[in-house]
């Protein structure tokens, strides 16, 4: 009830704001692309049974990272790990989230190049639409964190409509025939397929820096999980859905095989010749609540550490590092090279922070307050 | 600030100052609020500014700028924002101040004290906090009075104006001929100062010695206080007697101003009843004429000129009794009015149809009649040096969260301009971001969406002069609710509610996609349809950006001069452009078809935006979409949109969010936003203005 029109409503979000923040983040580059990785590692339909695996495997990680958090209410990611480990291990773990989130930002900013390279503008430079929306991203981060979740907020609708559609759109062409026959994978195959599609999930790492601007953080661990399981179903439909269309075979073969959905399906009404380019626009707005959280929490992070930074000077400091890095890789495959490096290095890096932290937190148990 | 200083005495930045001061004694300073008078000064004042001479005045103007923290004493609590506010007032409060010493420097000489501005002396006092010599410690503790007092106004909050601090009181003087002197001066002695002189009867007592003739020359007043003394030594017998004898009659004046007060009420209820009766002592005479003869309700009392003076020029009418030193003040304020009217900007039909007007207290009457609740609240302000409008503030107190009517009253305490003007200029001030396209406060003219919006948990501002009210804090949403949605059954209301939205993406987004689809993505369209376009875009010369921008620029100029133009010729415009646009451009070979279609489509669809500021910063964001497009096609689009979107959740109305409803609690305005769900459903005020009282309508002992 104390409204104050100054700063102080910034920072103050709701159970509710985190379990949507988990979702437009876990949705992303990789939902364009995971069906090829968990497509090459199992036979025919099998791969739904990964995605299934590694959801829940995901929302339990989120469930237990979010509930150690949420045993600091209002206390940053430094604080608390920096109580639970030490200060010199909580400063190095924040950073390299920090390198890792800055890493993220780039390569959402670069993969949305590729992506309207491909589908939408042959001639622009993919330097000036990765600029463009690396411009848009900067005046999102640039302003307060409670607009970031608002603005979470804003675009939900309109990223639960849009997945909606690429997932109803194609139902008419679906093959059902090409999801026959079950349980061919061996156990090699689920358990690489499984590690892709956990490796999807991890945006809900978010929730380690976010959960501190939970006012009242009481269902914001149970809110975590179920935002992870929600992606999980939206996967599992949507690998469902490419392999009925494309087939195993065909799938491993494309780049983005979710957005080549919207491609091959047919709008009924005959206005749109092609609908992929209106969900383009879906996908851009996917991407941007990605890339715009990725960049906040390496601002976020960084400013944990050097306080006296000004967020303004910190962000244009990161712009440039950012496009840098992006511009990096050359060509398409330099991009999925650099993916998967990036995937493995963050699996990696949770798994140890969460590790570290939860057994820490076994040991010293939780602070009620700070 | 030290260039004023160094001004040579015969410029002054205001003329009418000039003029006025070689022939008047009592001047009225604009700058400062205050009365200069210098026969006053030498009566009243005198013991106080004995050793004040110009150099010491000086000074203390150099420390006031040098202290930093009498800002503090102009304003209780400051933010940022208004901090140029409040330095340009004291600027121009300094300019003013030397601008009296030139101009009495000019006029009696450097060493005259009695000619110096003493309010200003005083204020400086009061900020200084050092002890200055030239004052005695009664005038001291007169200021450190004043300066406690306006703090603790400020913090009460109400009808005080932050200016008012300055006023030094200028008491009535006894005799009306000083009064009226004193006024007419003070107003140039204008053609619709109507004065009437009069003489009240009182049947008993010995008013006869101090019976003063109006306008005597000096040497009779001089001779009547002879007389008096004469008198004084009489006997008691003596006086007795002439008491029982003589009915004596007590001289006063009338002011008013003709024209802004309404001449019957004086005639009738003032000037009869005061002819007509007779007082029977003469003790406490204006308490009497107060009590017994004058028959208008609304009657004060004032105690200095300051106050008469204002009062007057607010339509009422003043009366003074020579003796007497406070005067009375009338309620007789009437101007003509324009009759009330029907929504010129807000048509619509079904529905209340009557709109405000000019006068405020006619559009509060329009609130107060349709909302009979007592916790309805109007807090005064009165905004404007020079032109002291009204401006109240209306809200619904144990409703409307009292942090929101705090900062609007806070937000409207730091105006500070010469003329307040329309209800637009309000809105600029004490609206939370200058560079924003959106109006973060809401205007409109239907008493019944004022009422609408108060029973959310809102308020309203409604300025003296203009038949707007402003309402705050708003969201985005709130642009697209017309009032009709709510006479409409729920099922037509929710389909025109997302007609309107519908139409509002048209508005912003089709020029745009024109030139994205033709010149980017053609392949996106039916090919058949493609084709046609590039036939019809054949023979054009321009690409598909110039000729959008060619248009649209056409379409909003023919739109400004629909409106400058008087309603006669008005139509000559419709067919002109009608013919310009429709016709004319196509068979030129200038544009296509179907760029009409959209233009004409664009064009429509702002104008279902019930809103009118709204829908202009609607078809200004629509170039921006034009010009993206152009440049990066539908993904320029789509990153414009986000733009728009992150200004929007950065936004704040009166230090809500101001895609409030929206935003942070989705699902819940769903019902009275995207569409409007039927009366029984909506039970609550919407969560994120934080009304103290949640449901609207009583739930018959059911839990929510």
């Amino acid at each position: 009830m104390n409204r104050t029109p100054s700063p102080d409503l910034q920072g103050i979000i709701s159970d509710r704001d985190i379990f949507i923040a988990v979702v437009s983040n876990i949705f992303g580059v990789m939902t364009l692309t995971v069906p090829r990785l968990i497509a090459e590692s199992t036979l025919s339909s099998d791969g739904w049974m990964s995605v299934f695996l590694g959801g829940l495997i995901a929302s339990l990680c989120g469930w237990i990272v979010a509930k150690i958090a949420t045993s600091f209410p209002n206390q940053t990611f430094l604080s608390y790990a920096s109580y639970l480990l030490s200060k010199p291990v909580a400063v190095v773990m924040t950073l390299i989230f920090s390198i890792q989130y800055i890493v993220v930002t780039a390569y959402n900013v670069r993969e949305i190049a590729v992506l309207s390279h491909q589908y939408l503008f042959d001639y622009t430079p993919q330097e000036v639409v990765s600029l463009a929306f690396l411009l848009v991203v900067i005046y999102a981060v640039c302003g307060s964190q409670a607009a970031i979740f608002r603005l979470n907020v804003l675009f939900f609708p309109i990223l639960i409509s849009g997945l909606l559609i690429v997932i109803l759109l194609p139902i008419g062409i679906i093959q059902w025939e090409g999801l026959l026959p079950f349980f061919q994978t061996d156990f090699k195959g689920y358990v690489q397929s499984t590690y892709y599609s956990i490796v999807n999930m991890l945006g809900f790492g978010i929730v380690l820096f976010y959960i501190g601007l939970v006012q009242k953080p009481q269902k914001t661990a149970k809110l975590t999980a179920i935002g992870v399981m929600v992606t999980m179903m939206f996967n599992v439909a949507i690998y469902i859905v490419c392999i009925g269309v494309f087939g195993n075979a065909t799938i491993q073969n494309m780049f983005f095989p979710t957005f080549d959905l919207s491609r091959s399906a047919e709008i009924p009404g005959g206005f749109f010749e092609r609908f992929d380019a209106f969900l383009f626009l879906f996908w851009t707005i996917i991407f941007f609540t990605t890339a715009m959280m990725a960049f906040d929490i390496a601002v976020m992070t960084i400013r944990m550490v050097f306080r006296k930074f000004k967020k303004i000077n910190l962000v244009l400091i990161l712009s440039p590092i950012i496009f840098l890095i992006s511009m990096l890789p050359e060509t398409y495959l330099d991009i999925v090279y650099f993916n998967k490096l990036l995937g493995h290095f963050m699996f990696s890096y949770f798994v140890i922070v969460t590790l570290m932290l939860g057994i820490a937190f076994k040991i010293k148990g939780g602070k009620s307050s700070g | 600030m030290r260039r004023f200083f160094r001004r040579p005495p015969g410029r002054h930045a205001n003329t009418d100052f000039q003029n006025n001061e070689s022939r008047n004694q009592a001047q009225y300073c604009p700058h400062c609020r205050h009365f200069h008078s210098r026969p006053i000064q030498g009566q009243n004042m005198q013991g106080n500014n004995q050793n004040a001479n110009q150099s010491t005045v000086n000074n203390q103007h150099v420390q006031e700028t040098q202290n930093p923290s009498a800002n503090q004493q102009y304003q209780g609590d400051q933010n940022e924002n208004n901090q140029p506010a409040t330095n340009k007032m004291i600027n121009s409060f300094h300019s003013s101040g030397q601008n009296h010493q030139h101009a009495q420097g000019q006029q009696g000489g450097q060493n005259d004290h009695h000619h110096q501005c003493t309010c200003h002396q005083q204020i400086g006092q009061g900020q200084n906090q050092n002890e200055n010599q030239n004052y005695n410690a009664g005038q001291n503790q007169q200021s450190d009075q004043n300066s406690s007092s306006q703090q603790s106004n400020q913090n009460t909050g109400g009808q005080n104006n932050q200016n008012s601090q300055y006023q030094m009181p200028l008491p009535i003087y006894k005799k009306v001929s000083h009064n009226f002197e004193f006024i007419t001066r003070i107003l140039g002695n204008p053609i619709d100062l109507v004065v009437r002189e009069l003489e009240i009867d009182v049947s008993c007592g010995h008013m006869k010695e101090r019976k003063v003739q109006l306008l005597l020359p000096k040497s009779q007043i001089e001779l009547s206080i002879a007389q008096e003394k004469e008198h004084e030594p009489s006997s008691h017998e003596q006086v007795h007697q002439e008491r029982a004898d003589d009915e004596v009659s007590v001289p006063c004046i009338l002011f008013y101003l003709s024209g802004m007060a309404n001449s019957d009420i004086i005639n009738e209820n003032i000037l009869r009843m005061l002819q007509s009766k007779s007082i029977r002592t003469k003790e406490n005479l204006i308490e009497q004429v107060h009590k017994e003869i004058i028959s208008v309700t609304d009657t004060n009392k004032l105690a200095t000129l300051e106050e008469a003076v204002n009062a007057l020029l607010s339509g009422d009418a003043i009366l003074m009794v020579d003796g007497e030193m406070t005067a009375l003040e009338m309620a007789t304020a009437g101007t003509e009015k324009r009759a009330l009217d029907e929504p010129q900007s807000e048509s619509m039909i079904r529905g209340p149809r009557i709109s405000f007007i000019e006068s405020l207290d006619i559009n509060l009457t329009l609130i107060r009649g349709e909302l009979r609740d007592p916790n309805l609240r109007f807090v005064v302000h009165e905004i404007g040096r020079r032109s002291k409008q009204k401006v109240v503030v209306c809200y619904v107190e144990g409703l409307t969260n009292p942090d929101i009517v705090n900062e609007v009253n806070r937000r409207l305490k730091t105006i500070d301009i010469d003329i307040a003007g329309d209800s637009g200029r309000i809105e600029q001030w004490i609206e939370d971001s200058f560079l924003s396209p959106f109006p973060q406060v809401v205007d409109t003219e239907r008493p019944d969406r004022v009422i609408y919006n108060l029973m959310k948990g809102k308020i309203a501002i409604l300025v003296d002069g203009c038949p707007f009210a402003l309402m705050a804090p708003i969201s985005v949403g709130d642009a697209f609710l017309a009032m009709e949605d709510h006479s409409q059954r729920w099922l037509i209301g929710s389909s025109m509610r997302i007609l309107r939205f519908v139409a509002m993406f048209i508005a912003l987004f089709l020029p745009g996609l024109y030139v994205a689809l033709t010149s980017y993505h053609p392949g996106m369209i039916p090919t058949q349809l493609t084709l046609s376009l590039a036939a019809t875009r054949e023979g054009g010369p321009f690409p598909a950006i110039v000729e959008v921008l060619l248009m649209a620029v056409t379409f909003e100029i023919l739109q400004e001069a629909g409106i400058r133009l008087p309603k006669i010729i008005g139509q000559t415009i419709g067919i002109v452009g009608g013919i310009v646009i429709g016709d004319v451009a196509v068979s030129a070979g200038i544009v296509g078809p179907a760029l009409v279609i959209v233009t004409s489509l664009t064009a429509m669809s702002s104008y279902t935006i019930p809103n009118y500021s709204f829908s202009v910063s609607l078809r200004i964001l629509r170039f921006l979409f034009v010009i993206a497009a152009s440049i990066l096609g539908l993904y320029g689009i789509i990153l414009v949109f986000i733009m728009i979107c992150i200004h929007i959740v950065n936004l704040k109305s009166i230090g809500v969010p101001y895609s409030g409803a929206f935003a942070p609690n989705f699902l819940d305005h769903m019902k009275d936003l995207i569409i409007r769900a039927p009366v029984t459903a909506l039970r609550k005020r919407p969560a994120y203005l934080e009304p103290l009282n949640q449901h609207k309508v009583n739930l018959g002992g059911r839990k929510q």
